[in-house]
């Protein structure tokens, strides 16, 4: 199935930077509909006005609700479950990597990271693009 | 006297003595043979005579030492209840407290003259007293180092310095990709290996941006940890009730400011100062034409 390059994306950070920083590299891959949160509270907020998004990437460290706990709640949101999540963040311990994935996530980036690795996460989470 | 009673008498004296006395009975008188005790046991009789006081001497010393030494009230026999044994809880803050209490006493007797101090008592004392020396050197040491000054001046400074770079580094990362938004532009009106080579050069430095992310976290991790060090110095500062001196600190500020031409070179190495802070380029321009 082909992935509509059209869809929204949801990019949570608490750093400015790295959402100017994310949204030109998805503007690179081709995804221009991207909407941006400084938490996770407001990204739920977001996310419960209209659940119709096609992806969240989301940083781990942010307050006061972080990511991990966005995406716990998420995944036990009906209207939010089956939206790919991918975490971008600077905590790379194994005990993070398996937090996250009981938790439900769909993919783990590290920090510092390059747009390939992006876009590989990306197709592994939504199909080639 | 009958004849009965004289004759029990001069029998009892014949048990006695051996001898029968010449009496009013007309029997032939009987001497029985003395016994010869020899040299040797007299004179051992005599000394052991010097030597042992005589009945009346020992009574007389007697009440001299019944007067001396008053007579003990008889004790009274009570029945011992059993006790059971409870278990203590906390074991070591009790046996801390024995040790303690163990300590206090004896340096009571000790200090009243009452008994001499043993040797376990005299080690608890004297590794009390070092104990009771170290704590008084922490103290001074601690106080020695201005808690207050760490506390109101230099880790506030640390903070603000640190979030300084953090506002700094952002500032330039948003400058840089301003500039790569520009680029961006450029590249609809590029075509071909032209335009993938500049999309590449802008895709690099946005990921070399991160770092800006990165730096931002680490030094939050820094801010935290002073934080935490701010914390514990307070404790510190109730916990061996350090009282903290603020009147030196402003005197030495007030002799500063009257000593003001006495700046060293270390006094001028301060480094980047805050927004707002230190002399545009403009305003040093102009000051150093001023001396024109």
């Amino acid at each position: 199935m082909a992935v509509d390059m059209s869809m929204k994306v949801l990019i949570v950070d608490d750093y400015k930077t790295m959402l100017r920083i994310m949204r030109n590299l998805l503007k690179q891959l081709g995804f221009e509909n991207v909407e941006e949160a400084i938490d996770g509270t407001s990204a739920l907020e977001i996310l419960k006005e209209d659940p119709k998004f096609g992806l969240i990437i989301s940083d781990w460290n942010m307050e006061p609700m972080t990511g991990i706990e966005l995406l716990r709640h998420v995944r036990s949101t009906d209207t939010l479950k089956a939206i790919p999540f991918i975490m971008v963040t600077a905590e790379s311990k194994s005990e993070n990597v398996i937090a996250a994935k009981e938790a439900g996530v769909s993919n783990y980036i590290v920090k510092p990271f390059n747009a390939d690795t992006l876009k590989a996460k990306m197709v592994s989470v939504l199909g080639d693009f | 006297m009958s004849r009965g009673k004289a004759a029990k008498r001069t029998a009892t004296k014949r048990k006695t003595t051996g001898r029968i006395s010449l009496g009013k009975s007309k029997k032939p008188i009987r001497k029985t043979a003395k016994k010869k005790t020899s040299k040797k046991k007299i004179a051992k009789r005599k000394t052991a005579k010097r030597a042992a006081p005589s009945k009346a001497k020992r009574k007389v010393a007697k009440k001299k030492t019944a007067k001396k030494t008053p007579k003990k009230p008889a004790k009274k026999k009570t029945l011992k209840k059993k006790t059971v044994k409870k278990k203590s809880t906390a074991k070591k803050s009790s046996a801390v407290k024995k040790i303690v209490s163990a300590a206090k006493k004896a340096a009571k007797k000790a200090a009243s003259g009452k008994r001499p101090a043993t040797r376990i008592e005299k080690m608890i004392f004297s590794e009390l007293e070092n104990l009771a020396g170290y704590i008084h050197d922490a103290k001074q040491e601690i106080a020695a180092i201005r808690p207050d000054e760490v506390k109101d001046d230099f880790l506030p400074k640390a903070e603000i310095e640190l979030g300084a770079i953090v506002e700094a580094t952002a500032e330039a990362t948003h400058t840089i990709m301003d500039a790569c938004d520009g680029l961006d532009g450029l590249m609809s009106q590029l075509e071909g290996d032209a335009a993938s080579t500049l999309m590449d050069a802008t895709t690099k430095i946005y990921e070399a941006c991160t770092f800006q992310d990165i730096t931002g976290q680490r030094i939050n991790k820094v801010v935290k940890t002073l934080q935490h060090i701010e914390a514990r110095v307070d404790k510190l500062i109730e916990v061996f009730e350090i009282k903290v001196e603020k009147s030196s600190s402003t005197n030495e500020q007030d002799s500063n400011s009257a000593e003001n031409n006495k700046i060293s070179d270390e006094d001028l190495l301060e480094g980047p100062q805050l927004k707002g802070q230190g002399r545009s380029q403009a305003e040093i321009d102009d000051l150093l034409a001023s001396f024109d």
